[in-house]
């Protein structure tokens, strides 16, 4: 990173003091109203609607691409469930008692780190729209329920099950309670045991996916530096453009410069799609009299 | 902190000796634009002498065109879009953000003094924008409660010369249910959308505008329509035209056409429509895929476009 010249330390200052980096989407739900809940009980759950649907959002926003509609309903419901473990606060911007129904508006934090992180180890943030084709071998029967739970998480992780192919899933019951599973690849092995399938097939997969997170992000840490503006407001409107684009991930914004030609910037990001970053930047960069150059860290 | 002075010191000289911009509203196509031009000194050591620098005044001319054309926007009938941006700073922030990013086209122009530089900001009245004038905080769409209206009795409602219809104190809208359309009584069926003819009075066009009937009682509106249609497309569209093809498009090859009969207060965005009509809207509104697709259109006339120093532009009105 090049020395940092005063005048660009105290516009990253001001960057950060900015409040529109710091936005949190309002979510607005509508409850019906049902018999024999209080007022009190409604609204409860208007609030656990309302953040199972922001931390719904907010992986969508976070995942490169858009996943296919049973990738997403597994996500969905998943997160349904576990949406608590994401939200860090909440604050309520409107409320309002409707004939049949409560209107609540929240603008809920979600822990996006958290989420980032289940997001990879579930597999979510490598097949979104790029399913992952393994095969799994079952070396002892499955329940009907375990097998269901299993499929639910392979839907769920965008992994499609195909004969022959590689990475291969293999399961079986081991000695006493515990089930063996190993996750072979053309070049290496991960071998696990657990209690249930279901737990099992989550380390394991867990453990393949932070393989494939870490060397993603070795290999496409980037610094996009973009140029032309008449005004600061364009960067900070820039900025939240860029984290919407799907294909890149942990962007941040480096320093701005105020030249005698305009205002330039530039952001750190991680780069998971270099066609679709390209793509994006292609048709808004050029019409905004906006130039680009993207460069290793 | 030399290059930071002189860099504000060329924003300042830039701002202040720009042209004012030609900007105006395509309320059809639903596009803001705005036209700046800005000379080329011939002494190529002036200031203004870089085309470079005279395009970048341009563009700075043409975006503030492009602020000003978006805060004299009505918003709804209680307040404009200056209004919202003036009280909230936040939203000011963003919008102006919104406008830093518009797309510009500019290049070199022969004006009857010589060289020029030209630039043209335009920005569209959906998506991202609306969404950001628009929060859910702010708008409440598709609650299914119509807004009431206190109106004027007596006055005659079909001579815009005589004034519109005052506003009074609404009653509290949230108790209000929605009449029921009397869907046996009144048919909509086989029209594909609504096009309200309002081009005898003196409407002035807005983002929310909501449609009442002669009781004061609120038929269209955000009230009824679902948001993400409503950032997509707007409420409604307003044409000079019925014959315009945005027009078709957006109300299908078979509209129902009313003719309006007054304004719904003095702000000119709000319309009455006829009582002997309102029954057959109502039920054509229950058709949520004329909602989904604001299949409603508007037809007005537009002011004369004032003559100014630039000849008119994209952004004449239309």
């Amino acid at each position: 990173m090049p020395v940092l010249r005063p005048l660009s330390v105290v516009l990253l200052v001001l960057l950060f003091l900015l409040p529109a980096l710091a936005w949190a989407e309002p979510v607005e739900v509508v409850q019906p109203l049902e018999q024999g809940l209080s007022p009190m009980q409604v609204r409860a759950k208007a609030r656990e609607t309302a953040f199972a649907q922001a931390v719904f959002q907010t992986a969508l926003r976070l995942l490169p691409a858009a996943p296919g509609e049973a990738q997403q309903a597994k996500l969905q419901e998943y997160l349904q469930a576990h949406a608590l473990q994401y939200v860090t606060g909440y604050q309520e911007v409107s409320a309002s008692q409707e004939p049949e129904a409560l209107r609540l508006t929240l603008n809920v934090d979600v822990n996006e780190r958290g989420l980032r992180s289940f997001l990879r180890s579930c597999g979510a943030a490598f097949t979104a729209g790029r399913p992952l084709a393994f095969e799994l071998r079952l070396l002892s029967p499955l329940t009907a329920a375990e097998s269901l739970k299993l499929d639910d998480l392979a839907v769920m992780g965008g992994l499609v099950r195909t004969e022959g192919a590689l990475p291969s899933f293999t399961l079986e019951r081991g000695a006493g309670f515990l089930w063996q599973g190993a996750i072979r690849t053309a070049s290496s092995q991960i071998t696990e045991q657990a209690a249930d399938p279901a737990a099992l097939w989550l380390t394991l997969w867990g453990r393949y996916f932070a393989g494939q997170s870490s060397s993603t992000a070795a290999a496409a840490g980037k610094v996009l530096h973009v140029s032309g503006w008449f005004s600061p407001d364009g960067v900070a409107e820039f900025d939240r453009f860029l984290r919407g684009v799907g294909g890149v991930q942990d962007v941040q914004l480096l320093d701005m410069e105020l030249l005698s030609s305009g205002v330039a910037a530039s952001w750190r990001l991680t780069l998971l799609d270099a066609a679709a970053l390209d793509a994006r930047l292609k048709e808004y960069l050029p019409s905004r009299g906006l130039s680009q150059t993207l460069s290793g860290d | 902190m030399r290059r930071t002075m002189l860099f504000a010191v060329m924003l300042l000289a830039a701002l202040s000796a720009a042209l004012p911009a030609r900007a105006g509203v395509d309320w059809a196509a639903g596009t803001l634009t705005a036209r700046a031009v800005e000379p080329v000194d011939p002494d190529p050591f002036a200031p203004t002498g870089d085309p470079a620098v005279a395009l970048r005044k341009a563009a700075l001319a043409a975006r503030k065109g492009l602020w000003e054309s978006l805060a004299a926007l009505r918003f709804d009938a209680d307040s404009s879009v200056g209004d919202l941006l003036a009280r909230d700073q936040s939203l000011a922030g963003r919008v102006r953000g919104l406008l830093q990013n518009s797309p510009i086209q500019g290049g070199e122009v022969q004006t009857e003094a010589g060289r020029a530089q030209e630039a043209t900001a335009s920005a569209a009245l959906a998506g991202t924008l609306l969404e950001v004038l628009m929060p859910p905080a702010r708008v409440q769409f598709q609650s299914g409660v119509p807004p009431r209206r206190t109106l004027a009795p007596g006055q005659p409602l079909l001579a815009p010369s005589l004034g519109p219809l005052q506003e009074g104190a609404a009653p509290a809208p949230l108790l209000l249910p929605a009449p029921e359309a009397p869907a046996a009584a009144v048919s909509a069926a086989g029209y594909t959308g609504l096009m309200v003819d309002a081009r005898h009075l003196s409407v002035v066009p807005a983002l929310l505008p909501v449609l009442f009937d002669p009781s004061g009682t609120g038929i269209y509106g955000a009230f009824l329509v679902p948001r993400a249609s409503a950032l997509a497309s707007r409420l409604a569209l307003y044409a000079a035209s019925a014959e315009d093809e945005a027009v078709r498009q957006r109300c299908g090859a078979k509209p129902l056409l009313v003719r309006a009969v007054g304004l719904a207060g003095p702000s000119g965005v709000d319309l009455v429509l006829p009582a002997a009509e309102s029954g057959q809207v109502r039920a054509l509104l229950h058709n949520n895929e004329v909602l989904s697709r604001c299949a409603v259109a508007i037809l007005w006339t537009p002011p004369q476009p004032v003559t100014g120093p630039l000849s008119p532009g994209p952004g004449a009105p239309r």
